[in-house]
């Protein structure tokens, strides 16, 4: 349960550069929904989700994760709410180019203690979500595009997130890595996982996996 | 020009002592605005600033405090260089008695060790425990600060009134006149000492493993109380393999392979993790647990070294000094 109440990121506040991303933003998403955020670029989309998933903390406001305010933890306890809870996917998917795609799906594991053999559990487990292998010792700089998505899902999967971000997922995909992006994604939605994609690409509107739209303009929800 | 002033030793100490003590006034300004204002069940963009200022000013008490930890032993080392200026004066001892800043600067110094060891657990639990405690931490910097104050007054007048005229005595007039009378604590022997703190160490060490607050914070102090004179008087004069060089001193120095520094740093942090649980009860009613095992790691290093020394001369010799 995702519960955001009268947000305001302002950049730069106090100097004459200010700017105001996001104000008075308000809404819920309860467990197990997949909620699209729409809006033209600039509109504040990749700044609400960096709130959500905990990677920049608001000006004013609270976001409640699972009762948490998220936005009041000290900043050990808010990166192991990252590494534990949410599943980050990034527009330009963020790989290390110079590991291979194992390595990269690994990484968020480095810093839990875990066992080896807990470790190729998981990791086999990601891969199958994500509908990628074969790839293990490929580095990630010689994955192809969709390839480098799949390996970005199944990194943010590696730790079994109940929340799974996705910033523009598909804006460098083709048509059928987009659908295929879809596929995966109500994979996930069945697992009972949240998912937020913030995206402007039409096809998601169309696709059973979306339960709601939020439109953003100039960081205010519209409708 | 006093020369003192211009040896590099004092130069560098009272510059970074400058500087620590205007970034210790930063926090203390930010921390009075924190104190006062701190409401974490706001959601304010006033209180997120504060949260802000609050992880900014906790930075630079954790740089303070830690820099301090090695400036101490900078501060005897330097101190003891100085011997080779100040007439009379074989080691550090004859420098820090040279006039009467000394002594309250060392006690001032290690009272902000102490706290400082406090504060730093204060705030780890603070930290674990989403801010509970943030005011509270304030508070204790308040203390430190002021005797940061005092200590940054005193040190200033201590340094620029070292007479370079006038000779000051030192161990090797100490124990060349004055051997005479005892100068240990409630005029034991030296032998009622050994066992009397070999008592204290069991007792304290079970009073550690049992976690018991009250008492380890008494032993503690007792410990730290008679492990001073028990350094110097016992374990000091078998580092220098003269019964009768009593000196804090001299086993600061490269002939003793520095080892003063691990004698010393152990006692006063071994007794001062012995006591912090307590005050850390009073201040925030907050267990550390570890602080425990952290005192248990120095007491217990503490007296491997010593024994090393004892043990060792008689294993050597076959006499006891
Ligand atoms: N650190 C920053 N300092 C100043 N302004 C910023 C900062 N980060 C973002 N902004 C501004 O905030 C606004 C919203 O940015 P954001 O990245 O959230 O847009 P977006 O909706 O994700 O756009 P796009 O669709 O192009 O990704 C933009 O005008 C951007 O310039
Ligand atoms: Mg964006």
């Amino acid at each position: 349960m995702i519960t955001v109440t009268n947000l305001d990121k302002v950049h730069n506040a106090g100097q004459k550069n200010k700017f105001i991303a996001l104000s008075g933003i308000n809404f819920t998403a309860a467990n197990g929904e997949c909620v699209i955020l729409k809006g033209v670029s600039g509109s504040g989309k990749s700044t609400l989700l960096s709130l959500l998933g905990g990677m920049s903390k608001p000006t004013h406001g609270s976001v409640r994760i699972e009762g948490h305010n998220i936005a009041k933890l000290p900043d050990d306890k808010l990166s192991h709410f990252r590494l534990t809870t949410v599943g980050f996917i990034f527009q330009s998917f963020n790989l290390i180019d110079d590991l291979s795609f194992r390595d990269n799906v690994l990484t968020p594991t480095i810093c839990l203690n875990i066992s080896g053999e807990e470790r190729e559990k998981r990791f086999l487990k990601a891969c199958e979500l994500a509908n990628i292998s074969s790839k293990e010792s490929t580095l990630a700089k010689d994955l192809s595009g969709g390839e480098k998505q799949r390996c970005a899902i199944a990194r943010a999967l590696i730790n079994n997130p109940s929340l799974i971000i996705a910033d523009e997922p598909t804006a460098n995909l083709d048509k059928d890595n987009t659908l295929y992006f879809i596929e995966t994604m109500k994979k996930l939605k069945k697992l009972g996982k949240t998912i937020l994609i913030a995206t402007h690409d039409e096809i998601f509107e169309q696709s059973t996996l979306v339960d709601r739209v939020i439109k953003i303009q100039y960081g205010h929800i519209v409708s | 020009m006093n020369t003192v002033l211009l040896s590099n030793g004092v130069i560098a100490l009272l510059f970074t002592e400058t500087i620590l003590y205007v970034l210790a006034f930063v926090a203390f300004v930010w921390g009075l605005k924190i104190y006062k204002n701190w409401n974490f069940e706001s959601l304010a963009s006033s209180q997120y600033l504060l949260e802000k200022k609050n992880y900014f000013t906790t930075t630079v008490i954790v740089f303070i405090l830690g820099v301090k930890f090695v400036l101490l032993p900078l501060f005897a080392h330097i101190v003891d260089g100085l011997s080779d200026l100040v007439p009379g004066a074989m080691c550090g001892a004859g420098v820090i008695s040279a006039n009467d800043y000394g002594m309250p600067i060392f006690i001032i110094k290690l009272l902000v060790l102490f706290l400082g060891v406090c504060w730093s657990i204060a705030n780890t639990i603070d930290l674990q425990n989403n801010y509970a405690y943030t005011k509270r931490k304030y508070e204790l910097f308040f203390g430190i600060f002021i005797l940061l104050t005092l200590e940054f007054l005193l040190q200033g007048l201590y340094f620029t009134h070292i007479s370079l005229e006038s000779p000051v005595m030192c161990c090797s007039v100490i124990y060349g006149a004055s051997n005479s009378g005892s100068t240990l604590p409630l005029s034991l022997s030296p032998s009622t000492l050994s066992i009397a703190f070999g008592i204290l160490f069991i007792m304290l060490f079970i009073a550690l493993i049992n976690k018991i607050k009250i008492l380890s914070f008494v032993l503690g102090a007792l410990f730290l109380y008679f492990g001073y004179y028990f350094v110097l008087h016992i374990v000091g004069i078998y580092v220098y393999e003269l019964p009768t060089h009593i000196c804090p001193f001299c086993m600061l120095q490269r002939e003793y392979f520095y080892i003063g520094y691990l004698l010393w740093g152990s006692l006063f942090l071994g007794s001062f993790f012995s006591m912090a649980p307590l005050v850390l009860e009073g201040l925030i009613h907050q267990e550390s647990k570890r602080s425990f095992s952290v005192a248990i790691f120095f007491n217990l290093l503490l007296a491997i070294i010593a024994l090393y020394f004892i043990v060792g001369f008689y294993l050597k010799n076959g006499v006891w000094l």
